[in-house]
């Protein structure tokens, strides 16, 4: 054997050699490591978030407190370029009837079963004109004012929206149908989008290349608690809505807030920033009345990590299956392309199913993601991140305990890092 | 090491994700095996920031082979475990020099090695050059190198004289280049290719020894 060969036959040997350490070594070397750098929570993070606070309820308190900064009442028409955007109306003469059809008999001989109304005034919302234009339009709700004669509508399950028809909404607002001087047919809305949905199902950015939907990817699941505290509160009656949320996640006193305003339940804007992931979203979601949804989100991470991503829903009621809040019955799918700063464009597919049943609503869906890597700059050297594929899947169960309170609890495996999330929803 | 990382001690999320993981604890499986999901480059990438949890992964994850180095270069368990704290310590402080390009264990293994000479080092460790004169060397077989197990071996070499025992090691051990380890050890590189062949000559010696009682 040459002397090589000696040296490798024993340097063999005793490389492969491994020997338990001691026990309380890690010990000995965790108290000379120097501390771990706490997460915390930034003041900046919380004064955006306050100001955003400050902001949403300026704007929205008005309404809530039921008046405009006129004075008037705050169920009153909206702007008229607000209705007729909304939908094409015929161009009608500046006096409309209430009820009025096309057939309908005129002149002194008409049958006086309705009365007439004449261009919209404050006045002509009062509860007496209302009442006499339409039984039933004196059970108000919310609580009746002066200017706001609305219907009783039943609620259909929890966070879902009543099922309004076109007559049952211009009953509800009639002035807005006069204000607009189109009697005919009230301006409704087909999709009532609540803009609060597409926001959690983007709302995640963890402490990686990638974020998105509920993953904690791809590696730091390890040290987060599996309880999740969501709270969602969407505020605004009528046209305007706007929302708070925040995440509580025990495990490192991280937090995640925002809130947002939506000068139309079909268009959002939010801004949400988390303590935890550093990083500051922002989002453009809307919807239109066909049915389709969609999201524009900007993400910009601590360590110079960017995040553009799209999201497009075939149908509203599937970004509420998937994000806990307001759920239509059915299946749809929800298609999510984004690009991030370490992956190329992926796609990301989910197929989320709601089925109320009474007061209870369960949610299942599924979902899969697959991320091609770019090559990046990582302690000064080029590497490549391993492609990875992702899949998720979970289950919920909500439960109304008063037409606007309800529970919410969900459990979502996923490839890597599941999670169980209990949460509180009120409907303001 | 039937210890279970603080991350997975704690956390339920790791134990609904892999219910077999339950069992592993109760078995006593290295937890080395439970954190097979996060590649070296990940954990490295989390420890760089300081993270306890990424720390204490790589640490189960290459803590046996670091005290086995530790266990060559040292006169006894108790430096050992000194030269092992020191190592680690080295490695957290030196992460962001580890490049991600060649295998970590490989990255951890020289770093270690050189800790340990640097220890001796401070300790006063005879790295003089020795004359030389080449002894005259002894033909071992293949075979008898097998025979014999790792801890043998190590204790073997263990008995060589500190100089060419550090040689060895890092040598044909650890696969240090001579300039590497004439470097780390203070001495020119001529010096360190006949401190290895000295070695090498005793522990043959040593072994041809021990073959002949056996035989």
């Amino acid at each position: 054997m040459t002397p090589d060969q000696f040296d490798e036959r024993v340097g063999a040997e005793l490389r492969g050699e491994a020997i338990p350490a001691p026990a309380g070594l890690w010990a000995d070397i965790e108290a000379r490591l120097p501390p771990e750098r706490r997460r915390h929570v930034a003041g900046w993070w919380w004064l955006g978030g306050g100001l955003a606070l400050v902001v949403l309820f300026a704007v929205v308190g008005t309404r809530w407190a039921g008046l405009r900064p006129d004075g008037l009442p705050a169920v009153v028409p909206p702007p008229l370029a607000d209705v007729r955007t909304a939908r094409p109306l015929p161009q009608k003469p500046a006096t409309a009837t209430l009820g009025a059809a096309s057939d309908r008999p005129s002149g002194a001989d008409a049958p006086a079963a309705r009365p007439t109304v004449g261009p919209f005034r404050p006045a002509s919302a009062s509860p007496a004109v209302v009442s006499a234009a339409l039984p039933g339009a004196t059970d108000a709700s919310p609580a009746p004012s002066a200017g706001t004669p609305s219907l009783a509508v039943p609620t259909r399950g929890l966070g879902q929206r009543p099922d309004i028809s076109p007559v049952a909404r211009m009953a509800m607002q009639p002035a807005s149908a006069l204000a607009a001087d189109e009697a005919e047919s009230a301006p409704v809305r087909a999709t009532q989008f609540l803009p609060q949905v597409p926001m959690r199902q983007l709302s995640w950015a963890e402490k990686t290349p990638v974020s998105f939907g509920h993953y904690p990817v791809p590696v730091s699941s390890a040290d987060r608690s599996p309880w999740e505290l969501y709270l969602s509160a969407a505020v605004g009656p009528a046209q305007r809505h706007g929302f708070v949320f925040a995440d509580g996640l025990s495990a490192s006193s991280a937090a995640e807030f925002g809130g947002g305003f939506s000068a139309d339940r079909n268009i959002a804007l939010t801004a949400q920033s988390g303590a935890r992931s550093g990083d500051l979203n922002a989002r453009l979601n809307g919807a239109n009345q066909h049915g389709l949804a969609g999201a524009l989100r900007f993400e910009a991470h601590h360590r110079s990590r960017l995040t553009l991503a799209a999201t497009v829903a075939l149908a509203p009621s599937a970004l509420t299956a998937l994000t806990e809040s307001t759920s239509v019955a059915g299946i749809a799918p929800v298609l999510t392309v984004q690009r991030t700063a370490f992956y190329r464009p992926v796609a990301e597919l989910d197929l989320g199913y709601a089925l109320p049943l009474g007061r209870w609503r369960l949610d299942a869906f599924a979902g899969a993601i697959g991320l091609s890597p770019k090559r990046v700059t990582l302690n000064a050297e080029t590497v490549r991140l391993p492609t990875q594929v992702f899949v998720k899947a979970g289950l919920g169960v909500a439960y109304e305990l008063t037409p606007r309170l309800g529970l919410i609890a969900r459990g979502t495996y996923a490839r890597p890092g599941s999670r169980l999330t209990g949460g509180l929803q009120y409907r303001f | 090491m039937g210890d279970i990382p603080a991350s997975c001690a704690s956390c339920l999320l790791c134990v609904l994700r892999d219910p077999t993981r339950s069992v592993l604890r109760a078995t006593g499986v290295s937890p080395s095996t439970l954190h097979t999901a996060d590649t070296d480059n990940a954990l490295v990438r989390r420890a760089l920031t300081n993270e306890r949890v990424a720390q204490r992964a790589l640490y189960d994850r290459y803590a046996d082979t670091v005290y086995a180095i530790c266990l060559r270069y040292s006169p006894d368990a108790d430096t050992a475990r000194d030269f092992a704290q020191e190592a680690w310590l080295r490695a957290f402080a030196k992460l962001d020099q580890y490049d991600g390009t060649g295998s970590l264990e490989g990255w951890l293994r020289r770093l270690t090695a050189r800790q340990c000479v640097s220890l001796l080092r401070k300790r006063g460790v005879r790295t003089a050059e020795l004359p030389a004169v080449l002894p005259k060397g002894y033909h071992v077989e293949p075979e008898a190198v097998e025979a014999l197990s790792a801890a043998e071996l190590r204790a073997h070499i263990a008995a060589l004289p500190e100089g060419y025992r550090l040689v060895f090691n890092l040598v044909a051990v650890e696969g240090l280049t001579h300039a590497e380890a004439a470097e780390a050890l203070g001495i020119s590189a001529s010096s360190s290719r006949s401190q290895l062949t000295r070695a090498r000559v005793a522990l043959q010696r040593r072994l041809a020894q021990l073959l002949t009682v056996c035989l």
